[in-house]
C-alpha cells in the first residue's frame, strides 16, 4: 500500500506494507450495475405530486435569475432533465431553445460553445446523448464546471447505462427518472466548486491543514487496516472533512484522479450521509477511473456524534466488501481513538481548520501577502492565510 | 433486515424513527443504503437490529438483491396516499417470495397514516392482500411514530430464537452466500 | 439609385488599399477572415413563410436565401434567449451608441450582433477563427464589436439613421442603400493586428506648445465670428487632431473617415502639384469658385448627420454640410447646418472662406510645421498604447497610420492576443486604476497600467536586462518618466 501524505511529510514510502502486493498484480475489472428492464407504467404520474404549487414560467423566471449561476441539463431532443431552481418542467420551452441552438451550429458543421452579452455568460457542452448549460455573470472556467457536472451525472449513471437507456428507451426518455433524488448532488457539485477558492487551478484537491506528523499517523493507520484486511479490490481510503482531503491512501498502481476525488467529496459531504452510528454503501462511478463501471463507497462518519465532522470512505470494486469494510473501519476507528494524542490534535483540525500560515514557507519575505500551492503531481492545493 | 419500496415513501423515516426517535419533515432521500443498528430488549431476548434501508429510486433496483438476499426479514414499505407506491410494493413482495431466501419474514407497512385525509389505499385492501401472502401488515406513521416500533417488534417475534439472535453479522446480508445471476443485473 | 446625387468619395476603391500597403504589416483587411456580415429588421420577417423579408443586407451576396434567413433567425434568437436572462435595467440601456450585443463563439467562428436604434435592427458580423489564424489575428470579441459598432456609425452619418428610410413603405430604397455603402466599406475595412486599437477607437493627437495651440483656437475663433453659419471646425495637421468642436460620438467616425479615407486620397494630387502646396484649397466641391453658378451635380458639398445638442441635453442627429479646407498638411473641417428650404453653401460663400484661410492658415501651418520638425523622436525599443477615455486620444506604436515609430518588429501573433486577455479578463471597465504585469511564454513583458482611467499598455520584447519582475518594474518607470511624463502621471 502506498500512501500519499498531502502537504506533510515528502516521505511518502514509509507506509508501504507488504499486505498491498497481493492485489496489485491483478488488475481490477469494475463491476457494472445494469438497468432494471422492467418500467413502471404509470412512472410518469408521480413528479406531478410533487410539485408544491404552481408558478408560472415568468415567475419562475424572474426568481432563477435571483440566482448567481443557473444550470440547465437536457437531453438531445431538447426534453428538461435539470434545473437548479428545480420545476424543469415549467422552463421547457428555455429548454427546447437551447437544444435547438446546439442542433443549429450542429448542422453548419460546427460545434456552439459560448454566447454572451453585457454581463451574462453561456457556456455550452454537448456530451452525447446530453446537452449542457449554464449561466453566469462571470466567464471563468465555465467549460470546467460543465465537464464537472457531465461527470457527476456519469458518476451516478456511468456512461454505459447512460447510453444504453437512450438507446433502449428512444430519444425521448425522460432520464429524471433514473436521477431521482440526485438533484442536489447535481446542484452541489457545481455550488461547491465554484464557491472554493481554488476553483481557478485546473482539478485540484484541497488539503485539510494538520500536522505532518499527524498527518503520516492518519495514513499509516489507515493504510495498515485497510491493507490487513487483505480485501482485493478495495483500492482507496480517503479521510475527509469540510470538503478536504486529510488523507489519503491507495493502492499502488491506481491513482485517483482530481475530478474523481472531488466527485467523491461531493458526495460524502451530502447530509443525509452525515449520520451517527450509520454507514452508507452505494455505488459510485468514477469516470475518469473508468466510466463504464462502478465502485462501490463505504462511508461512515465515525465521530458525528461528537460533532466531528470527519468522514471516512473506502472504495472497493467489488459490491460485496461492505461487511469487510466495516471492520477495516472498525479498526481506524480504534487505534485512531488509541492514540489520544494524535486523536485530540486530529480532532481539533478538522472540527475548525485554519488556513495554512505563511511562516510556514519561510520567513524570507516580508512582503509576502499569501501563498497557493499546488503539488502538480497529486494536484493538491494549499491556501496560506493572508497577512 | 431490509427495508425495501418506493422512493419517498417514508423508509428512512421509519427507521430513524425506531432507531433514534428522530422524525424531519424533509427526509433527503437515500443514497445507495444506509446501515443502521439498534438493540432492543424484548421479553428475555436482547435483539440486535441490523438494518438496511435502501435506496428507492429505479437506478438502485438492480442492487436490491445485495441487500435482501439473506437478510432474515424485511419491511416493504408503501405511502398509503399513493396507489402507485402499493402497486410497487407488491412487486417488491413478489421479488422477495421468489428471490429472497424462504425462511425470510415479510412485513408490509401503509406509511404516512397520520395523513388519512389524503388517502388512497384502503386498509381492508392492504390487509387482505398481506392475508393472501401471509405478511405481516400494519399501517404506520413515522410522524407520529404510531405502530413504529410495534412492526419492528413484530417481526422480531416471528424470528426463530437461537444463537442467530444478538451476533454481529448475522440476520444481514450474508456475503459468503453465492449470488446467484439475478434477472436484470449483470454482474463481471 | 437616383437620389444619391452627392459625390460619394468615401471609398474610391483600390488606390487607397495600395497607399497603406506600405504599412499593411500592422493591419489585416476584415474581409480576409470574413465568414457572414448582414443587417435585418426583424419585424420585416415576423409572418411564417416570410422569415427572408427580414434581410436587409447579406455579406457574402451569392449565399443562399435559405443559409441567409437561417444566420439571421438565430442571431435573433441569440437575443431573444439571452434578455430571458437579463433584467430590464440591463435591457433597455442603449442610451448613447452603447448598442447591445450580443456574442456567439463556435468552435470555428466568432459571431457578434448588435442591437441599433431601439432594438429595431440587428447587425451580426461572424469571422473565422481558421483565416484568422492564417492572417495572424488574434480574435478579440470586443474588438470585432468595435469595428461592427462602427461599421454601422460610418453609414448612419453619410445616410442617417435606419429608422428614417421607413423601411416598411419602402425596403427597396433601404436596401439598395445598404448595398451601395457596406458593398463598397466592408471590403476596404481594416483590422489592426493588435486588435485593442480598434477596440479603444480613439483619435490621434499632435502634441504643441501651449502658445502654438492657443495660435490654432484663436484662428478657429475668427473664423467663426467671420462666417456664423460655420456651426461645428475640426482642425487637423496631417492625419492627428488638433482641436474639435463635435460631439464625441462623432469624433472617432469623422476622424476616422478624413485620415483614412479623404485625405490619403488627396495627398496623391498635393504631392504632384509641390509647387502650389502654400495655396489652400477645398478637398470637396467645386473647383472653379469664380462664378456663382448654383452648386449641382459633382460640385455639391457632402451633407454628414452629426450630433447636435444645442437645444438642450439630449443630442440628436442633424444634417450638415460638409467643407474640408486644406493647406500645407493642415485641414480645416467646417460644418454648416443644412436644411433643404434655406439657401445653403454657395460658392460665394466657399470664395470668401478661401480668401479668409489663405493667408491665416499657411502661417498657423507654417509654424505647427516647423514646432513639429525640430522634435525629432527616438524610435523606441519597446511597443505602446496609450489611451485617455475622457479625451479619447489615443496613441500607439501600433496603429497602421502611427508617425511614432519602434525599432521593435511587430508583436507575433501569441503577444497581442496576450494583450487582448489580459486588459480583457484583469483590467476591469469600471475601475479607474489597475496595475498588470505578465511574461509571455516567449519572455514578451507586458505591462499594463491605468491611472485615472487613463490606460497605459507597453509591450517589451525578450531582452537580457528584462529577466526579473524588478527589471522590467524599473523598466516601465524610467519608460513612463522619459515618454509618457506629459500625459500620465504617476
Amino acid at each position: 500500500m502506498e500512501i500519499e501524505v498531502p502537504g506533510g511529510s515528502l516521505n511518502p514510502g514509509s507506509g508501504e506494507s507488504g499486505v498491498g502486493e497481493s492485489g496489485s498484480e491483478k488488475s481490477f475489472s469494475v463491476l457494472q450495475v445494469d438497468l432494471a428492464d422492467e418500467e413502471s407504467e404509470r412512472e410518469n404520474e408521480k413528479y406531478l405530486d410533487e410539485e408544491k404549487e404552481e408558478e408560472t414560467a415568468e415567475h419562475l423566471l424572474e426568481r432563477l435569475m435571483q440566482l448567481p449561476y443557473q444550470v440547465f441539463i437536457l437531453s438531445e431532443s431538447g426534453r428538461p432533465i435539470f434545473v437548479n431552481s428545480g420545476n424543469e418542467e415549467q422552463l421547457c420551452s428555455l429548454f427546447a431553445v437551447i437544444g435547438i441552438f446546439v442542433e443549429r451550429i450542429r448542422l453548419w458543421g460546427d460545434n456552439l460553445i459560448t454566447i454572451s452579452s453585457n454581463n451574462k455568460h453561456i457556456q455550452f457542452l454537448h456530451k452525447s446523448p446530453l446537452i449542457f448549460c449554464i449561466v453566469s455573470k462571470y466567464p471563468e472556467k465555465l467549460d470546467e464546471q460543465l465537464d464537472v457536472l457531465f461527470e457527476q451525472i456519469l458518476s451516478i449513471l456511468s456512461k454505459s447505462q447512460l447510453e444504453n437507456v437512450y438507446k433502449k428507451k428512444g430519444d425521448n426518455y425522460d432520464l429524471r427518472k433514473l436521477l431521482r433524488g440526485t438533484d442536489r448532488l447535481i446542484e452541489s457539485s457545481v455550488s461547491s466548486w465554484r464557491g472554493s477558492p481554488i476553483s481557478f487551478v485546473d482539478s485540484s484537491i484541497s488539503v485539510i491543514p494538520m500536522n505532518p506528523s499527524d498527518r503520516e499517523f492518519l495514513a499509516n493507520t489507515m493504510a495498515g487496516s485497510l491493507g490487513a484486511a487483505k480485501l482485493e479490490g478495495a483500492l482507496f481510503g480517503i479521510m475527509i472533512a469540510h470538503r478536504q482531503i486529510a488523507s489519503y491512501v491507495r493502492f499502488k498502481k491506481y491513482i485517483m484522479h482530481p475530478r474523481d476525488m472531488n466527485i467523491v467529496i461531493n458526495l460524502v459531504s451530502d447530509k443525509s450521509l452525515q449520520l451517527s452510528d450509520a454507514s452508507t454503501w452505494t455505488p459510485i462511478c468514477l469516470p475518469k477511473f473508468n466510466d463504464t463501471g462502478f465502485f462501490y463507497a463505504y462511508i461512515s462518519y465515525p465521530w458525528q456524534s461528537q460533532n466531528i465532522p470527519a468522514c471516512l470512505v473506502l472504495l472497493s470494486v467489488k459490491r460485496d466488501h461492505f461487511d469487510g469494510l466495516n471492520e477495516v473501519k472498525k479498526s481506524i476507528v480504534e487505534k485512531l481513538e488509541g492514540n489520544s494524542k494524535f486523536f485530540q490534535n486530529f480532532s481539533a483540525a478538522v472540527i475548525c481548520p485554519n488556513l495554512f500560515n505563511i511562516s510556514q514557507i519561510g520567513n524570507f519575505n516580508e512582503s509576502l501577502w499569501s501563498f497557493i500551492y499546488l503539488n502538480h503531481s497529486s494536484k493538491q492545493v494549499c491556501i496560506s492565510a493572508s497577512k | 433486515m431490509v427495508l425495501l419500496g418506493e422512493s419517498a415513501v417514508g423508509k428512512s423515516s421509519l427507521v430513524l424513527r425506531f432507531v433514534k426517535g428522530q422524525f424531519h419533515e424533509y427526509q433527503e432521500s437515500t443514497i445507495g443504503a444506509a446501515f443502521l443498528t439498534q438493540t432492543v430488549c424484548l421479553e428475555e431476548a436482547t435483539v440486535k437490529f441490523e438494518i438496511w434501508d435502501t435506496a428507492g429510486q429505479e437506478r438502485y433496483h438492480s442492487l436490491a438483491p445485495m441487500y435482501y438476499r439473506g437478510s432474515q426479514a424485511a419491511i416493504v414499505v408503501y405511502d398509503i396516499t399513493n396507489q402507485e407506491s402499493f402497486q410497487k410494493a407488491k412487486n417488491w413482495v413478489k421479488e422477495l417470495q421468489r428471490q429472497a431466501s424462504p425462511n425470510i419474514v415479510i412485513a408490509l407497512a401503509g406509511n404516512k397514516a397520520d395523513m388519512a385525509n389524503k388517502r388512497v389505499v384502503e386498509y381492508e385492501e392492504a390487509n387482505a392482500y398481506a392475508e393472501e401472502n401471509a405478511l405481516l401488515f400494519m399501517e404506520t406513521s413515522a410522524k407520529t411514530s404510531m405502530n413504529v416500533n410495534d412492526v419492528f417488534m413484530a417481526i422480531a417475534k416471528k424470528l426463530p430464537v437461537g444463537p442467530t439472535q444478538g451476533q454481529d453479522s448475522q440476520g444481514t446480508v450474508d456475503m459468503n452466500q453465492p449470488q446467484q445471476q439475478s434477472k436484470g443485473s449483470c454482474c463481471k | 439609385m437616383e437620389s444619391i446625387t452627392n459625390p460619394l468619395y468615401f471609398f474610391t476603391g483600390s488606390s487607397s488599399t495600395q497607399n497603406h500597403s506600405s504599412t499593411s504589416s500592422n493591419v489585416i483587411r476584415f474581409i480576409d477572415i470574413l465568414d457572414f456580415f448582414f443587417i435585418a429588421h426583424p419585424a420585416s420577417g415576423r409572418k411564417e413563410g416570410e422569415e427572408h423579408k427580414r434581410i436587409m443586407y447579406f455579406h457574402p451576396k451569392g449565399e443562399s436565401v435559405d443559409r441567409q434567413t437561417e444566420v439571421t433567425g438565430f442571431a435573433e434568437a441569440v437575443v431573444n434567449f439571452t434578455d430571458n436572462f437579463l433584467t430590464s435595467r440591463e435591457i433597455n440601456s442603449h442610451d448613447s451608441d452603447n448598442f447591445d450585443y450580443r456574442t456567439v463563439s463556435t468552435q470555428k467562428t466568432e459571431h457578434v450582433y448588435i442591437q441599433i436604434e431601439d432594438n429595431n435592427f440587428l447587425m451580426g458580423v461572424a469571422l473565422s477563427k481558421q483565416l484568422a489564424n492564417v492572417s495572424e489575428y488574434p480574435l478579440f470579441q470586443p474588438a470585432i464589436r468595435s469595428i461592427l459598432c462602427d461599421a454601422y456609425k460610418m453609414f448612419r452619418m453619410f445616410f442617417g439613421t435606419y429608422s428614417s428610410f421607413n423601411h416598411q413603405e419602402n425596403d427597396s430604397k433601404f436596401k439598395d442603400r445598404l448595398d451601395f455603402f457596406f458593398s463598397r466599406s466592408v471590403p476596404l475595412l481594416k483590422c489592426h493586428k493588435m486588435p485593442l486599437l480598434d477596440h479603444l477607437g480613439g483619435v490621434e493627437f499632435l502634441r504643441m506648445s501651449g502658445p502654438l495651440y492657443l495660435n490654432v483656437v484663436s484662428l478657429i475663433n475668427e473664423l467663426q465670428e467671420e462666417f456664423q453659419q460655420i456651426d461645428k471646425i475640426m482642425f487637423l495637421y496631417q492625419d492627428k487632431l488638433l482641436y474639435y468642436q463635435l460631439s464625441r460620438r462623432d469624433l472617432p467616425t469623422i476622424f476616422r473617415y478624413l485620415t483614412q479615407n479623404l485625405l490619403p486620397n488627396s495627398i496623391g494630387p498635393e504631392l504632384e502639384g509641390a509647387n502650389n502646396r502654400a495655396k489652400g484649397r477645398y478637398l470637396r466641391g467645386p473647383i472653379e469658385l469664380s462664378t456663382d453658378e448654383p452648386l449641382l451635380g459633382d460640385e455639391s458639398l457632402p451633407v454628414v448627420h452629426l450630433f447636435d445638442n444645442q437645444n438642450g441635453e439630449d443630442e440628436y442627429l442633424q444634417r450638415y454640410q460638409m467643407l474640408v479646407y486644406r493647406c500645407l498638411n493642415s485641414t480645416v473641417c467646417m460644418f454648416v447646418k443644412y436644411n433643404t428650404e434655406n439657401t445653403n453653401v454657395s460658392r460665394r460663400l466657399l470664395r470668401n472662406i478661401d480668401q479668409f484661410l489663405e493667408s491665416e492658415l499657411s502661417q498657423v501651418a507654417n509654424r505647427i510645421g516647423e514646432e513639429i520638425g525640430s522634435e525629432v523622436s527616438e524610435p523606441t525599443d519597446f511597443h505602446y498604447i496609450y489611451f485617455n477615455p475622457s479625451s479619447l486620444s489615443m496613441t500607439s506604436s501600433l496603429s497602421s497610420r502611427s508617425s511614432s515609430s519602434s525599432k521593435v518588429a511587430i508583436p507575433p501573433v501569441e503577444v497581442n492576443r496576450l494583450v487582448c486577455d489580459t486588459i480583457g479578463k484583469f483590467i476591469s471597465d469600471s475601475e479607474e486604476f489597475g496595475e498588470c504585469f505578465v511574461k509571455s511564454e516567449t519572455d514578451w513583458w507586458i505591462v499594463v497600467k491605468k491611472v485615472n482611467s487613463r490606460l497605459l499598455v507597453l509591450i517589451i520584447p525578450p531582452s537580457s536586462s528584462t529577466s526579473s519582475l524588478a527589471d522590467i518594474q524599473s523598466k516601465t518607470s524610467h519608460i513612463v518618466r522619459h515618454h509618457f511624463d506629459a500625459i500620465f502621471f504617476t
